[in-house]
């Protein structure tokens, strides 16, 4: 071996060796916190999940004109609200009715796939539905859509307020503001809801908008 | 929390992976917090894109590369100005020492040229071939062995000490 080697050997191996007490410190579950938000996908834990008054689960909640307090009333399993501004505030409370959701958020303009599923283990990956495909877009790009499509939350507008259940706890678990004029043509969304005894959580991600998986679109067509 | 398969997948990636692609983007950034922080974004972002990124034929080389690339907008956000074809991952002149990384070292790393240090991180602490090197860093593999070459002579003549013997 010559001088050369010696040295390249020897020089690669201190680096290796200067480097190798630089440990990443940041843990598993807050990594997988991270890209849970970046994902579009919340846990609240335990608020309300079990403890909801039953109450009609079409019911659609009209808050924009920021008028009737909801405390003590019966609460809706979910409201789908169109706001001043065209922006689409969702709330869910009680898993039940996901058809009538998805119907609600079409008739709204937001061409959606919805499903709830109670679970016993909460996946972090809920796979597409059978009928939904992947809409082919980048990570990035998918990540920066989803920014301007949804807000996490309810927007700070003053004129909402979160329904009391008479036990004190809110009576939503899950709140999003959709911003429809966002959506290309093209794409839809698909929201999945889920709980578990940890918790609830719910992801939302692009689909390609389709017939068969968001009620619009044209009817997909399989690639050969 | 549960972890599904796909998560399951996910975590033992974690656990082999993190401490090397840190390796690599402090050797790169010269900067521990930095370091820190690039290759946390990057396994999130891995974690949020994990049905596609499992897949990928060098997943380590992928979150090195999304790590970097995250610094270059970063950068490019605070200082508003437009990265050189040349320059295609900045230097952020702070160097916040890492424990146990040699001072003299981590500073003459940080006196190659940007890609001469990329390729030296790359296929020396995340362990790239020179194939996955061009691939990760876009360039043809004579171009990666060039720059290790030159990276380890200026590396040798800066740090190393003559070997024994030798006046």
């Amino acid at each position: 071996m010559n001088r050369e080697q010696d040295y390249d050997t020897e020089l690669v191996d201190e680096l290796k060796a200067s480097f190798a007490e630089a440990v990443l410190t940041t843990p598993l579950s807050a990594t997988i916190r991270r890209g849970r938000r970046l994902r579009w996908r919340r846990w609240i834990g335990g608020l309300g999940g079990g403890s909801v008054a039953a109450a009609t689960a079409l019911a659609v909640v009209l808050l924009a004109t920021g008028g009737t307090s909801s405390h003590g009333a019966q609460l809706a399993a979910w409201t789908v609200t169109k706001r001043p501004g065209g922006v689409v505030l969702v709330t869910i409370s009680q898993l039940r009715d996901p058809a009538g959701m998805q119907r609600a958020l079409r008739a709204d303009g937001i061409p959606a796939a919805v499903a709830f599923q109670p679970a016993h283990q909460m996946s972090l990956t809920p796979p597409l539905p059978r009928e939904c495909h992947d809409t082919g877009l980048s990570d990035k790009a998918s990540a920066e859509l989803q920014e301007k499509i949804l807000d996490d939350g309810i927007p700070d507008s003053g004129s909402f307020r979160l329904p009391r259940l008479p036990d004190g706890h809110f009576g939503m678990v899950v709140a999003m503001t959709i911003h429809p004029a966002a959506i290309p043509p093209g794409i839809g969304l698909n929201i999945t809801v889920n709980s578990a005894p940890s918790g609830w959580g719910w992801s939302l991600g692009l689909v390609k908008a389709s017939r068969e998986c968001t009620g619009v679109g044209q009817p997909h067509q399989s690639s050969k | 929390m549960t972890l599904d398969p796909g998560g399951q997948d996910f975590a033992e990636f974690y656990a082999s992976a993190k401490d090397d692609c840190l390796r690599t983007v402090l050797a790169v950034t010269g900067n521990a917090q930095d370091a820190e922080e690039l290759v946390a974004e990057a396994f999130a972002r891995a974690w949020a894109g994990w049905r596609k990124v499992r897949s990928h034929p060098a997943r380590r080389a992928w979150v090195v590369r999304t790590a970097l690339n995250a610094r270059v907008s970063r950068w490019r956000r605070l200082r508003r100005e437009v990265v050189l074809d040349q320059a295609e991952f900045l230097v952020v002149p702070s160097h916040v020492a890492a424990d146990g990384v040699d001072g003299d070292l981590m500073a003459a790393l940080l006196r190659l040229p940007i890609r001469q240090r990329q390729v030296v991180a790359l296929r020396f602490l995340l362990g790239l071939d020179t194939a996955d090197t061009a691939r990760t860093l876009g360039l043809a593999q004579g171009t990666v062995r060039a720059h290790t070459t030159r990276a380890l002579a200026a590396l040798r003549s800066d740090v190393m000490r003559p070997v024994e013997g030798e006046r």
